[in-house]
């Protein structure tokens, strides 16, 4: 395959690349980890409150809350609901 | 094909060129893409990115075996990385990283980062460069990787710990600030963070290691999808938790000002009068702080680009931009005292801050409370930022601060024993040498303050 490459990519940075790959994983697997003790944790000191405000106090305290709607940027994904009108690409 | 100039930015990219046609920007797709536009086409990916304002939306001119032509929507000013503040920097950062994960989804790749792929439009940033999009080969690494870092990361990384005057490096470095200069600058405990240390400091010594491999010879290693997307998502979730250590105090900044209520008041209705009568489509705002003034205009504006010197300011400007939703307002980084210039190959790369400005030719510039820091502060004659105004705006509303106003008393007791230089700040001064650029229309005094405001019109 040919690629329109016309800047130099640095062979460091295709190289290492693999690396960092490897390291966010091993970094990505343990903050997964960390964040599902926290729900647990959520969860079960959650339980001992019986209102709604209560359980989202502790999960806010833990740092597991949903902050959703505050903030000032979105998350990665693009909004793909209208993929099907393929043909049509805006002429 | 009369009158086509090709854009003297677009030289580099062998899938195809922008030119101008009768004012129209076009972009020429040569046949080495034609695989590629059809492919973005028929998958849809296209269609998604202009629904979701991600990418600039364009139309088919022609299509022919030698080219196809496109023309993308008109975008009325365009902002470079430079003059940015630092949470707009974050969202060019992140689309980036937004558009290469929904390619690789789809089968496609981001074949560069360019920071000046990137543009505010309609209050939010979108891609511009439509030609970026290639293939994805199974089990490569990204190719745009460094460019990110260079583009992106680096500068973010440096505008956190060093405060966001770093943003403007890239003026000085159009084709990103180099790995190791970035690694230099950091401070060491940037070493102990493995996020840090991967993406900056190894990369820097792999960059090293590898930059004298003429033959060619290293082999480059593969990288599963899976792998890619970590670095991607990785590095959007660093961006978007990155902040500035500076204080924001502009939030409260008219509540600072030296005028009463009567007074701003006044102000307000004087300036609404006249866009009113002007009926102004296209403003802009010099020294604008937080775009305050602009949200008071009641006429409804096409487009209003505020600038100011502060990065706080301009920042705290596209917050409320964002949180509004507001389309019309465009804010920007700009010191009137030393405005963008053109840089890049033949210093015609990227247009200077005036070229840009004289071509947007705005119908109204509002300098409000400018004048005495562009006489005080930067020694500009009267003489001087009279021709300035008058090169690309038909319609000036400018506020003259007069002696006795405590910004421009404060101004001038900072000038110590070089005050008496100063005298020739004067309003008759003022209009003296504003009227061999303009014509009075109007002028008013602001209520009890020490301070008047001028409808002109270039002659």
């Amino acid at each position: 395959m040919m690629h329109l490459l016309y800047f130099d990519p640095g062979l460091g940075a295709m190289i290492i690349q693999a690396v960092i790959a490897a390291v966010l994983g091993v970094i990505l697997f343990f903050k997964g980890a960390y964040y599902k003790f926290k729900l647990l944790l959520a969860a079960l000191i959650g339980s001992v409150f019986f209102s709604k405000k209560g359980k989202d106090r502790v999960k806010s305290s833990l740092g597991v809350a949903d902050e959703r709607g505050n903030e000032l940027f979105d998350d990665i994904n693009v909004e793909d609901s209208d993929i099907e009108n393929k043909t049509n690409s805006g002429e | 094909m009369a009158n086509r100039t090709t854009h003297s930015s677009s030289f580099r990219d062998p899938s195809g060129y922008i030119f101008t046609e009768q004012g129209a920007i076009k972009r020429v797709i040569n046949p080495i893409y034609f695989k590629q536009y059809q492919a973005l086409k028929d998958s849809g990916v296209f269609n998604t990115l202009f629904k979701s304002e991600l990418l600039i939306p364009h139309e088919e001119v022609s299509v022919s075996q030698e080219a196809i032509i496109i023309q993308p929507e008109n975008i009325p000013f365009i902002t470079y990385p430079y003059e940015w503040s630092f949470n707009q920097y974050k969202e060019a950062a992140l689309l980036t990283l937004k558009l290469q994960k929904f390619s690789l989804e789809k089968g496609f790749s981001l074949k560069d980062a360019s920071a000046f792929n990137i543009t505010f439009h309609k209050g939010k940033a979108i891609f511009i460069d439509t030609l970026s999009f290639d293939f994805y080969e199974e089990n490569t690494p990204w190719r745009a990787y460094k460019q990110f870092i260079t583009h992106f990361f680096g500068p973010l990384l440096l505008a956190h710990f060093h405060g966001s005057e770093t943003l403007k490096l890239l003026s000085n470095f159009i084709d990103g600030i180099p790995v190791k200069t970035v690694a230099s600058m950091l401070p060491f405990k940037t070493k102990l963070n493995p996020f840090l240390y991967s993406n900056i400091h190894m990369l820097a010594k792999f960059e090293a290691k590898h930059n004298e491999d003429y033959k060619g010879e290293t082999k480059v290693s593969t990288l599963s999808k899976k792998g890619q997307l970590n670095i991607i998502e990785g590095l959007y979730n660093y961006i978007k938790k990155l902040e500035l250590k500076e204080q924001s105090e502009w939030g409260e900044y008219y509540n600072k000002t030296n005028y009463s209520n009567q007074a701003f008041n006044l102000k307000e209705t004087l300036i609404n009068g006249w866009i009113e009568k002007l009926q102004a489509k296209t403003v802009i705002d010099v020294g604008g702080n937080d775009g305050t003034f602009v949200r008071r205009i009641k006429t409804n504006l096409e487009q209003a680009l505020v600038c100011d010197i502060d990065n706080n300011a301009v920042d705290y400007n596209y917050k409320q931009i964002k949180q509004n939703k507001e389309r019309f307002i465009t804010p920007f980084v700009l010191d009137i005292l030393n405005p963008s210039a053109a840089i890049g190959f033949n210093n015609t790369e990227r247009f200077s801050f005036l070229k840009r400005i004289q071509d947007f030719s705005p119908n109204v510039t509002l300098a409000l409370a400018v004048i005495h820091h562009m006489s005080l502060s930067g020694n500009i004659t009267f003489n001087m930022s009279a021709a300035f105004f008058a090169s690309f705006s038909k319609h000036l509303i400018i506020e003259f601060p007069k002696r006795g106003d405590s910004w421009v008393e404060r101004l001038l007791n900072s000038k110590g024993e070089f005050k008496d230089h100063f005298n020739f700040y004067t309003l008759e001064n003022f209009e003296k040498a504003y009227l061999a650029y303009f014509d009075i229309i109007e002028k008013q005094d602001v209520g009890d303050s020490k301070r008047v405001l001028y409808l002109l019109k270039a002659k």
